[in-house]
């Protein structure tokens, strides 16, 4: 694979309001965490998924990736460009290439603007001249399946699933070369997460996209992406192509989210629990490893030392001391 | 077998600018004591008017059109305001999709707790505490007794919702009525409260109603599951029956969308193409014929009968299973 | 590409435009409808409609010049002549009520519509901009308003002399500071949503996402704050002139009439109404109007009343 998209070690930390008596002394403000040495790769065509619990770091991860938080330190390079720093212009020509789906459907569209006027915003924003604006409005409308008078409406009078495509068509309306999807399927019912899903793949196909689906639905994870990422408390703890890593799970992490989602399958009920807890605060980082906490094969040597990033033979890259061996580890 | 809920014939409405609107139509539901009911459905099948209707706390454009929602064979629907009070929190208890809401943001949990038991007369303050850290020791919350003493925003989501479980159960009630428990949670969190209510289930001798989109959640929990469709039932029977043996198109359908049912990986899902009638004017037929694969012309006119498939237990309303 | 008409008249923009307009005007309407629909907000709207008609029309309506004094027939009581009598120089008190009237007008409309502006532009940089910036006209916004008002008032009129244009630099100042924190609290709750966020996802500018996006979302509560200032306002110059520091006295205002009239209550009751009366009809006449103005707006609020 090679990589189109790379992000290298990116750290995101959030400035904590000061106390009078800091601010007096002249003490740095402190920070918080939020990401941590986060490296990514992405092919084109590819889809990847960005898994993990809330909290995880993951909505915040997209948002670096489009400029939208300033990273502390990292670079990120798209199609051998790299922008690094945290500078707003230096993102302006990143956010054309990559466009973002967010994940309130209808919060995330203006709402006192017309569906017509916020599809082709896009193009007024950044001056591209498209000739007759209602035209391309109702172009845009069809290739994400809505009929064309919905132009006329407002994003209120819309419905979750109708939301979404307007969403779907004002993240491609630039044909960017990559879309990072925030919960693409959060509150929809089932039968139109399909209609949405599948949506995106027939225009990645037909636009030659890459995706990053952000998500914490491992079934439609398992099906639509090609590579995961699975993050704990702002790091990536385990990356790979995505069947292998539902084959055979190697971080505990990621074994215990799998066998956390319940099965509609009446005969396959468990008895028994893969994970207790919550994902720490990220104000209380746990030392050594993140997940020790948490980890039924936790040992001594977690608790004390950080585990580095290590390549497994089939270039699963994992961060653990005592990766699973088999399926049933 | 004792019914600890029976829904009889429910049909309710509401009463819009636009029109009537027909959320129910001849609902019928029984929840059996000691079993843990499921109800499916996606948005727009009318599960929130059913879970308000059985607490009777109904919107106030909503009219009852015909039916009888039966607690130990009194009509919810017709009960005096002195007798609801007794039986919401009480007998019937609940838990809320959104754990941020079930509690009153400027009181400790100790306190709220300790309020929700002043029916328990012969309970002194004392006593009520100690269940209260009975009960959190119970569903799994460290620290109980320290607990109390905290407000609701200093709990996470999943913390929350384990003390609304505790709070339900405070009460000792016949039926606990969950809507949408574990929506608002992270996987992880929803598998421990899933195993949660699953050592409930054991330990406590009241009945449970489930109601919830998600078709995992039932597998793992229920005995029994009612399917809704459009503000209708449109099959009902044990949860193998569903999952191996589903009969209704819809039910068929459901179950093909889930990708976590897909046991093959594929690109494109299978969905359900068209989209749930205008309930102010219900087709005279079947309410899925516009959106099922096996659609006759006798569909679209007549109402479906109802389709017995195993003495009573399993049925679904389909005239392609009637053949 | 064809010139024939059809493609012209199809014009997307002007098309956008007209139906933009066409449904700001239905909406405005049905707002209309919607208060002349609750007894209290018709009453509000008629005295309203009939107070400003009165302002525009004054110099038409009035049956002599207000400033022409007659002291043969001073204080006289009403006749058909003088509907409200005349005052203590033989004024027709009723022109110098409907004059009163434009001035009373004059005052609160601009003053309201300058502290307006200055409150959305000062709020939005505030809410918007940089941190610093934010800190210092807060700082600005609270002194302002804990100065007590009157001192405030009188300690400008006697740098500037009293008059319209003072009353008016009076007023502004003192509503100002309301206004803007009013619209910094809607701009900072705005602007970590997840639409602005969009906007900046496609690299829209500040320019673009503060005029665009935040300001068609602040407006309308400030309508309707304002609406309900209008009767402060009234009184407020009222009150000014009552006491000499706003209009100056030969010119009608309604306060210096109740002020004449304060000085001859034992000759002639009469002026005392003619001053106070329209002033009670007007600061009535805007708070109900406002009322119903914002549970038109804001149905929820209305909802959470009435429990």
């Amino acid at each position: 694979m090679t990589a189109f998209l790379e992000v290298r070690n990116l750290d995101v930390s959030f400035v904590l309001p000061r106390s009078i008596s800091s601010i007096l002394l002249r003490n740095k403000a402190p920070g918080l965490d939020v990401l941590q040495n986060v490296s990514l790769t992405l092919g084109k065509g590819e889809t990847l998924g960005l898994v993990g619990e809330s909290g995880s770091g993951k909505t915040t991860l997209a948002r670096t990736i489009t400029g939208l938080i300033p990273p502390q330190s990292g670079t990120i390079s798209l199609g051998g460009r790299v922008v690094s720093g945290n500078k707003d212009k230096a993102f302006h020509w990143l956010r054309r290439e990559i466009s973002m789906m967010f994940q309130d459907p209808i919060a995330s569209l203006s709402p006192r603007m017309r569906i017509g006027s916020l599809i082709t915003e896009p193009f007024i924003i950044n001056d591209i001249s498209i000739g007759n604006r209602w035209e391309k409005a109702e172009e845009l409308l069809d290739m994400v399946g809505l009929p064309t008078e919905f132009a006329n409406r407002y994003p209120h009078e819309l419905s979750g699933g109708q939301a979404r495509r307007v969403g779907v068509a004002r993240a491609l309306a630039l044909l960017p070369k990559i879309v990072i999807a925030d919960e693409p399927t959060a509150g929809l019912d089932v039968s139109v997460q399909g209609e949405i899903l599948n949506l995106m793949t027939r225009l990645q196909e037909e636009l030659d996209l890459s995706y990053i689906i952000v998500t914490h639905n491992l079934a439609v994870v398992r099906h639509t992406t090609t590579q995961l990422a699975i993050m704990y408390l702002g790091q990536i703890v385990e990356q790979g192509p995505t069947d292998d890593i539902f084959e055979r799970p190697s971080h505990p992490y990621t074994k215990a989210l799998l066998d956390s989602e319940p099965h509609p399958d009446p005969a396959k009920r468990r008895d028994d629990l893969q994970i207790k807890g919550e994902i720490p605060s990220l104000f209380l980082r746990p030392t050594g490893c993140d997940f020790h906490t948490r980890c039924s094969f936790a040992q001594d040597k977690c608790r004390a030392v950080e585990p580095d990033f290590m390549t497994t033979e089939d270039g699963r890259l994992l961060r653990c001391h005592f990766p699973l061996q088999d399926t049933d580890g | 077998m004792n019914n600890a809920l029976e829904i009889n014939n429910l049909s309710i409405h509401y009463q819009t600018d636009s029109g009537e609107v027909r959320a129910l139509r001849n609902v019928n539901l029984k929840v059996p004591d000691g079993k843990v009911v499921g109800i499916v459905g996606e948005s727009g099948c009318g599960k929130s008017t059913l879970m308000s209707a059985i607490i009777n706390l109904l919107s106030e454009n909503a009219i009852v059109k015909n039916g009888k929602i039966l607690f130990e064979n009194t009509d919810i629907l017709t009960m005096s305001k002195h007798r609801l009070r007794k039986l919401r929190g009480y007998d019937i208890a609940t838990v809320f999709q959104d754990p941020m809401t079930t509690f009153n943001p400027v009181m400790t949990i100790g306190q709220q707790l300790t309020d929700f038991q002043h029916r328990f007369k012969e309970r002194n303050r004392q006593q009520k505490r100690q269940k209260i850290i009975e009960m959190f020791e119970l569903v799994g919350i460290p620290d109980p007794a320290q607990r109390l003493n905290q407000f609701p925003h200093e709990f996470s989501g999943g913390m929350r919702q384990r003390m609304a479980i505790a709070a339900a159960l405070l009460m000792n009630p016949r039926l606990l009525v969950a809507d949408e428990p574990t929506t608002a949670l992270d996987v992880t969190m929803e598998a421990q409260i899933l195993h949660l209510l699953r050592k409930m289930k054991n330990d406590f001798n009241g009945s449970i109603l489930i109601i919830t989109h998600h078709l995992g959640v039932v597998a793992e929990l229920c005995d029994y599951i009612t399917v809704m469709y459009a503000g209708e039932v449109v099959e009902q029977g044990t949860v193998e029956d569903i999952f191996y043996r589903p009969s209704h198109p819809y039910t068929k359908a459901l179950l093909e969308c889930d990708p976590a049912v897909l046991k093959r990986k594929t690109r494109y899902l299978p969905t359900i193409k068209g989209r749930i009638p205008d309930l102010r004017t219900p087709p005279p037929g079947c309410v899925f014929a516009n959106r099922c694969s096996k659609v006759s012309a006798q569909c679209t006119q007549t109402a479906p009968p109802v389709v017995d498939l195993s003495d009573g237990n399993h049925w679904c309303i389909c005239h392609e299973v009637s053949k | 590409m064809s010139l024939n008409s059809t493609s012209h008249a199809r014009s997307p923009l002007r098309n956008n435009l007209l139906v933009n307009i066409k449904a700001h005007l239905a909406s405005i309407w049905n707002t209309v409808l919607q208060i002349s629909r609750d007894p209290i907000g018709a009453l509000g709207l008629f005295l309203v409609t009939t107070i400003i008609f009165i302002a525009f029309f004054a110099d038409f309506l009035m049956p002599y010049d207000p400033n022409q004094i007659n002291v043969l027939n001073r204080l006289a009581d009403p006749t058909w002549e003088h509907w409200l009598g005349t005052d203590n120089l033989g004024r027709d008190s009723f022109s110098r009520v409907l004059i009163g009237t434009r001035v009373a007008m004059q005052v609160a409309i601009v003053s309201i519509g300058l502290a307006m502006v200055g409150g959305i532009v000062l709020g939005l940089i505030s809410g918007y901009g940089p941190k610093w910036l934010d800190s210092l006209l807060v700082l600005i916004f609270d002194s302002m308003s804990s100065l007590p008002m009157i001192m405030f008032a009188m300690a400008v009129i006697t740098v500037l002399g009293p008059g319209t244009y003072t009353l008016i630099i009076v007023i502004v100042s003192v509503s100002i500071p309301g206004y803007a924190r009013m619209i910094r609290a809607q701009t900072l709750s705005l602007k970590n949503s997840e639409f602005i966020l969009a906007e900046r996802s496609l690299n829209a500018s500040s320019g673009r996402i503060i005029f665009n996006h935040l300001l068609p979302n602040v407006v309308g509560s400030l309508v309707i704050l304002a609406s309900m200032d209008m009767p402060v306002v009234i009184m407020l110059e009222a009150g000014l002139s009552f006491l000499g520091l706003g209009i100056k006295p030969p010119d009608a205002s309604w306060g210096t009439i109740l002020n004449d009239g304060y000085s001859f209550i034992r000759d002639s009751p009469v002026l005392i109404i003619a001053g106070g009366g329209p002033l009670i009809l007007a600061t009535l006449g805007f708070t109900f109007l406002g009322e119903s103005l914002r549970d038109a707006l804001d149905p929820k609020l209305k909802k959470r009343g009435s429990k």
